[in-house]
């Protein structure tokens, strides 16, 4: 079930959401981003300070189930709907948000981590958007990866479909503390929630508030058009067909 | 023309800088500095003989920031220091000349906004630099649209929610500073850039930076107003006060 797939503890002044399906590399279900979407809500009205982001296993986050997706045709657009949702929230939550990346995150798993604050990562990590091979456009995570990267870089993550390593996504912006290996990854992002507990939260909610006045976070517009695009894309009869083609050579490979 | 703050020429008159004169408060921002600034300032940016402008610190440091310790006695003053310091910021973003910020030892808070504000910032690896206003439960809104250009609004997201400073090598990385130098050589690297810029044609680098100022919302005075209240707001709260209090060891 979706609850035990996430795990979510709102308790102390670092609130903890956990993607908990290691063996698929914690891809989404349906459910899941449910079940994140309204942990964020509660944590939104909460009294925790910071957000810590993580995944168990080897990757933060491959992406959407594929599986369901292939099984449901018009599933696709709801996954899109759910995800640029989980985005907006992520980015307007009044508490900082730290995700700690390790293995991979790509797609919607790499849409997630561009609307956190700070990403902490290892050279071994991966992120990128390869997705348009399945009929899928990343388009809904434009407006939070942007801010990150800039325009230009944006435009060539997006559309390239190159997978890069952490060490790059730090020298792009993407990735704010990159450490050695992964298994520092944990110790390094419980350390900066621990700080950032530390500070003066009023004005900590103050600077991330007028931060995303300035940068446009709170306009609702860009999400709106950046969601609908992909979601328009995934019910074209082309995304149907690439993903059921590439569906069956993943299992042929097997 | 003051104490707090020196003009000094260079390049027979081509290169001014204007230099903070408070070295035994790190050059701290306070109202009286503030204003002789904005006085010294106004002239320069009107010379036709002035083709760039340096901003420099007298003393072991460039800038220690807001005079908060002077602040804590009286907080509804925090509101005019804050617009102060937002005018100064935009007067010298909006001067049509090259602007060089020369960063010796700390460049924070304020100061660190001074140092943003400019075109170019030269500083030594071993300086600290940085936004450490949260940690003071202070809010860094009057810099944030100025970090939020010159960095992307990714980088600038992280350098004010983490508060704390960092070395110039970081700053260099972030594009916090455009200009990474040897302590010793610092004001000589600095000085040689200048001349270097003052040889362009005057008319050209005045349409540049126009132009650049107009298209990353330099000119938007709405913004920037509203930035002024909303640190002014924050810093006259009880977190501000009680950690104000606690860091200059006064009960708040």
């Amino acid at each position: 079930m979706a609850a035990d797939l996430i795990q979510v503890d709102l308790s102390g002044p670092i609130g903890v959401l956990t993607l908990d399906r290691p063996e698929q590399r914690n891809a989404l279900t349906s459910a899941m981003m449910s079940r994140m979407i309204d942990a964020i809500e509660e944590l939104a009205s909460g009294d925790s300070g910071v957000l810590l982001l993580r995944g168990n296993g080897p990757s933060f986050c491959a992406g959407f189930d594929l599986a369901d997706a292939v099984a449901q045709p018009g599933l696709m657009g709801r996954y899109i709907e759910q995800l640029g949702a989980i985005t907006r929230a992520l980015r307007r939550l009044p508490q900082v948000v730290v995700a700690a990346v390790q293995g991979a995150a790509l797609a919607g798993g790499c849409a997630i981590v561009s609307a956190c604050d700070f990403v902490v990562a290892s050279p071994q990590s991966q992120f990128g958007y390869p997705v348009h091979r399945i009929g899928v456009s990343p388009a809904v995570s434009i407006p939070t990866l942007r801010q990150h990267i800039g325009d230009g870089r944006c435009r060539a993550m997006m559309m390239g479909g190159e997978i890069i390593d952490g060490a790059r996504a730090a020298g792009i912006g993407l990735v704010s503390h990159l450490v050695g290996t992964d298994s520092e990854i944990e110790d390094a992002a419980g350390q900066i929630c621990d700080s950032l507990a530390d500070k003066g939260q009023v004005a900590l909610r103050a600077t991330k508030r007028w931060i995303n006045v300035l940068d446009g976070s709170l306009e609702d517009a860009p999400f709106d058009a950046a969601t609908a695009a992909s979601a328009a894309a995934a019910v074209e009869p082309e995304a149907q067909r690439l993903l059921q083609s590439y569906w069956s050579r993943r299992r042929d490979l097997r | 023309m003051s104490d707090l703050v020196q003009v000094n020429q260079h390049e027979g008159g081509a290169v001014a800088e204007l230099r903070l004169h408070r070295p035994e408060a790190r050059n701290a921002l306070s109202r009286d500095l503030l204003s002789e600034a904005r006085q010294a300032l106004a002239p320069l940016a009107r010379s036709d003989e002035v083709r760039v402008i340096i901003i420099s610190g007298e003393g072991k440091a460039f800038c220690a920031g807001m005079d908060l310790k002077a602040l804590l006695k009286d907080p509804p003053a925090m509101g005019e220091l804050l617009m102060l310091i937002s005018l100064l910021l935009r007067e010298i973003r909006r001067t049509t000349k090259p602007t060089i910020a020369c960063v010796q030892g700390a460049a924070v808070g304020g100061g660190c906004g001074l140092m943003s504000v400019c075109d170019f910032a030269f500083s030594h690896a071993e300086a600290r630099i940085g936004y450490p206003e949260v940690d003071l439960g202070v809010c860094p809104a009057v810099v944030a649209p100025w970090l939020v250009r010159k960095l992307g609004s990714g980088r600038a997201r992280q350098v004010l929610l983490s508060g704390g400073t960092m070395t110039g090598q970081r700053a260099l990385e972030l594009g916090l500073i455009t200009h990474l130098v040897d302590r010793q050589s610092l004001e000589a690297e600095t000085l040689a850039f200048a001349a270097a810029l003052a040889r362009g044609g005057p008319r050209a680098m005045a349409a540049t930076k126009t132009w650049l100022n107009e298209l990353d919302g330099s000119m938007q005075d709405e913004v920037l107003d509203k930035a002024a209240r909303i640190s002014a707001e924050i810093v006259q709260g009880e977190e501000a006060l009680t950690r104000l209090g606690r860091l200059f060891g006064a009960g708040a």
